[in-house]
């Protein structure tokens, strides 16, 4: 098992890889081109870089879009469909801003490089969204949106995980249809990580609407927490959720 | 037509005992629970000094990984508008002696919607104890700086070792 | 075996002519055993449905936001879905209700009760959106247009409350008496695709059914059940029927000014298990005649392969009656009433009947046992409208009985001529028959003089 951090899109993404079949050499070699591709994808897609194609589409800097971006654009119009609207990434302020959903999007697209090297087992976590190639299946905890110290929910997980809130540094989630935003956090498990971060960031706007339609999608499942700090999700999450106390009560620790 | 005595007092009777017989019926019909609680104490030591009934606040501002358990005992923790409520983990000595998580709420029953509080987990013990494998925490997206202060950074470092 | 009174006049031969013999289905007594099983088992239904919400969560949580109107709405939601339930099977007329409540009984519950449902399941709809916008903290408005637009099979039960809440306005008498009764009669049978259409949502949303199969399945075998016996015995069986005893008009014959007899002839009529007292939805198959449905009472018991009904002229159908051709193929639905002999429980016996009520005291006389010495007042008009007298004379002379006759004018004639004629009124079982003025008028008097409820018997006809 080979642990790696890499500051890249401004936040740390930790990389857990199993070495299992592979030489240490070999995953240290993965992990590297998976870095690179972040950083490329960073200096395509960051907003703070103004010579970024997405500043440059922004500022209403003309010219055909890579494939890159159209990928990222099509991602965008299908998560805005299936989200009925409420995650809409053209309707904040300063245009068209995929920020939410490229953070998953690049860190999928490394996971794929680690996967093309030959990893069988590994989790790529960006900043707090986490995607995994499965092996035997990861354990996430999920961050508690009001005790630092806490999680919320312990899942199981073999594809990915995304959260969205408002608690970690203050930002504020904008409800496309103006009104408020319905919870302090909301996380969406399964699927791909692009399409999860989407889904979380309109779980987040919309709450129970939202939670109603993911109810009805198949292999994905969520829940938030409003500002009461009280939870609501699919009814599938306790499949998918840890039970603690049955694993907890072991030998002391020394 | 007039109402016939004989007919109403039946139609009473039979309503109450329908009505009682839904009563009796409440463990199989009552709300699917998702989530089996536990509730007894795997040992029967005392919760430690600092125990339920004090309000405590559980924010820290060091980085967590460095500090191992050490007994935190934990009564109530925030108040959230609809009344306190218990986090069932007594800790002693790093060993946990019960834990209690609510049910999840979920959405098969709207009426189910109104009310279940999110009982924190402490990473704490769920960390450093055998037996879990936490791999990464997921949540809002952290700044690098932040980074240093999150849990995620506490188990890169615990997979550094 | 007596003479039968009652000879079809024309060339018709004897020996095709045959009582039903003491044994028939026609004498049958209708089951109080059917009808308490289904009255009992109609109550704890509904005292189940009630309990549902007190368990299954809704109720533990009333205190909190939005929490009591969720229960409340939960509540009348089960209440009122399951009266819809009771209206449907009254509708359907099953005969362990009809045969002892009698059609006029099964009707007038199901007329009484009908507010209930819809109040009901309006205030569900209403609670419920209440509840769900305090718990989202929303308007109660932007609340409706979700759950509408989201909720799963909401749009379809919204639809179905639309149709329950017109069917319920236009029900209302000051609105009711301005439409023409077959319009109003179309639009409320609307209600059944309100119930199917409302259907989904229950199972797929309510607390009490969603991830227990258990009561899923019990509700859907319950209006499964409930439909079951609208189509049976509202569809199924009349046709069945119909079509057994393929009846054809016979002769039409006149009684008397604006009264005429139809003489039917059938098939089987020996397997048709009548008695008498009791009266058919006839519905003539021609043309003009064909799509309605007019109940009559039989003026005599079946003689195979006759039947006779007599009817008198006072709207356009009847008229029209007077004048229906030879030939003309009738489907039946019924046989239909609870004012028989089986309701009688004591040894004697009065028949009280005015106007065209006699033609049901008529028939029922029939099923009167020889030795029961039975008292029968007739009450007319004039001596001109007097119809089936001496046939009912004739039967009350063969049993022993009394017969009387009171010719004359409401006011000539007070009632309480008729509790001086009949001394020992208190003690019998008293049938009364006629338009709903003269019943309400005979009963009052009757329960003056101190005849228990359950010894009257009363058959209405509106006329």
């Amino acid at each position: 098992m080979i642990a790696y951090t890499e500051e890249v899109m401004g936040t740390v993404v930790s990389f857990l890889v199993d070495t299992e079949d592979l030489s240490d050499d070999q995953v240290a070699r993965a992990i590297q081109r998976a870095c690179e591709e972040l950083h490329r994808l960073d200096n395509r897609f960051s907003t703070w870089k103004p010579e970024s194609e997405l500043s440059r589409h922004r500022a209403g800097d003309g010219g055909t879009p890579s494939e890159l971006m159209k990928e990222v654009i099509g991602l965008c119009e299908t998560a805005r469909d299936l989200t009925k609207g409420f995650f809409d990434p053209w309707s904040l302020e300063g245009g068209f801003d995929p920020t939410g959903l490229v953070k998953g999007w690049a860190a999928e697209r490394a996971l794929g490089i680690l996967r093309e090297e030959g990893v069988t087992a590994a989790l790529v976590n960006a900043g707090g969204d986490v995607c995994v190639l499965p092996g035997q299946g990861y354990t996430v905890g999920i961050q508690h949106p009001l005790v630092r110290e806490a999680f919320c929910a312990v899942v199981n997980t073999n594809s990915s995980v995304a959260t969205s809130g408002v608690y970690e540094r203050g930002d504020h989630l904008t409800h496309p249809f103006g009104g408020h935003v319905a919870a302090i956090s909301a996380t969406v498990v399964g699927g791909s990580l692009a399409m999860g971060d989407a889904w979380a960031t309109a779980l987040a706007v919309a709450g129970k609407e939202v939670l109603y339609l993911l109810e009805g999608t198949e292999g994905i499942e969520g829940f938030f927490i409003n500002s009461s700090g009280a939870m609501f999700s699919t009814s599938g999450m306790a499949g998918i959720t840890v039970d603690l106390a049955e694993r907890l009560t072991g030998p002391t620790l020394p | 037509m007039r109402t016939n005595k004989k007919r109403v007092s039946t139609l009473f009777g039979a309503i109450s005992v329908g009505f009682a017989s839904a009563l009796a019926l409440h463990g199989p019909l009552g709300p699917s629970s998702t989530h089996r609680a536990i509730s007894s104490p795997t040992t029967t030591a005392p919760p430690r000094a600092g125990s339920p009934g004090t309000a405590t606040t559980t924010t820290t501002t060091s980085p967590v990984a460095s500090s191992p358990v050490s007994g935190t005992a934990l009564g109530r923790v925030e108040n959230y508008g609809y009344g306190q409520f218990a986090v069932q983990v007594s800790v002693t000595n790093s060993h946990i002696v019960g834990l209690s998580v609510k049910s999840l709420q979920t959405l098969e029953s709207y009426s189910q919607q109104l009310e279940q509080q999110v009982v924190p987990i402490l990473k704490n013990e769920v960390l450093q104890a055998q037996g879990t494998r936490i791999s990464a925490v997921s949540g809002a997206t952290y700044t690098s700086e932040a980074y240093a202060y999150s849990v995620q950074s506490a188990l890169d470092q615990l997979h550094f070792k | 075996m007596e003479a039968s009174i009652f000879y079809p006049k024309g060339p018709v031969s004897r020996e095709r002519t045959r009582r039903p013999g003491a044994g028939s289905r026609a004498h049958r007594a209708p089951s109080h055993v059917n009808f308490w099983a289904t009255f009992i088992v109609g109550g704890l239904g509904f005292g189940f449905v009630l309990g549902l919400p007190f368990i299954d969560g809704t109720f533990s949580e009333y205190h909190l936001s939005g929490g009591l109107a969720m229960f409340l709405g939960s509540f009348t939601g089960m209440a009122g879905t399951y009266l819809a339930l009771i209206m449907v099977v009254l509708a359907s007329r099953v005969p362990a209700l009809e045969r002892v409540l009698g059609q006029n009984g099964v009707i007038h519950w199901h007329r009484r009760l009908a507010p209930w449902p819809i109040v009901l399941i309006t205030a569900h709809a209403l609670l419920l959106t209440l509840a769900y916008a305090e718990v989202a903290k929303t308007g109660v408005l932007h609340e409706a247009g979700v759950i509408i637009n989201t909720y799963p099979q909401m749009l379809t039960a919204t639809v179905a409350l639309g149709i329950m809440v017109g069917i319920g306005l236009i029900s209302i008498r000051q609105i009711r008496v301005r439409i023409p009764r077959e319009n109003w009669w179309l639009i409320h049978l609307l209600m059944y695709a309100a119930l199917i259409l409302a259907f989904a949502h229950e199972i797929v949303l309510g607390p009490s059914f969603v991830k227990h199969p258990v009561t899923q399945v019990s509700w859907i075998i319950a209006w499964s059940l409930a439909g079951a016996c609208v189509l049976t015995y509202r569809v199924g069986v009349p046709i069945y029927r119909s079509r057994r005893h393929q009846l054809r008009v016979f002769d039409v014959q006149s009684e008397g000014p604006d009264v005429v007899s139809v003489i039917l002839e059938g098939r089987q009529l020996d397997r048709l298990a009548v008695s008498g007292g009791q009266f058919f939805e006839w519905r003539f198959l021609t043309r003009g005649m064909w799509w309605q449905a007019h109940p009559f009472s039989l003026s005599a018991l079946p003689l195979p392969p006759y039947l006779r009904l007599t009817v008198q002229g006072v709207g356009d159908f009847t008229k029209a009656l007077a004048k229906v051709k030879k030939g003309t193929a009738v489907a039946i639905e019924g046989p239909y009433g609870s004012f028989t002999a089986f309701a009688a429980q004591r040894t004697r016996v009065l028949i009280i009947a005015g106007g065209v009520g006699v033609t049901a005291a008529r028939s029922l006389l029939e099923d009167l046992p020889l030795k029961s010495r039975p008292v029968v007042v007739l009450r007319v008009r004039s001596e001109a409208e007097s119809i089936l007298a001496k046939e009912v004379e004739e039967l009350v002379r063969i049993r022993k009985g009394n017969f009387h006759q009171l010719i004359g004018s409401r006011s000539d004639v007070a009632l309480d001529s008729i509790v001086r004629l009949v001394p020992d009124m208190a003690a019998r079982d008293v049938f009364i028959s006629g338009s709903e003025s003269f019943v309400r008028d005979c009963v009052a008097m009757a329960e003056e003089v101190g005849v228990p409820p359950h010894a009257l018997h009363q058959e209405a006809y509106s006329i």
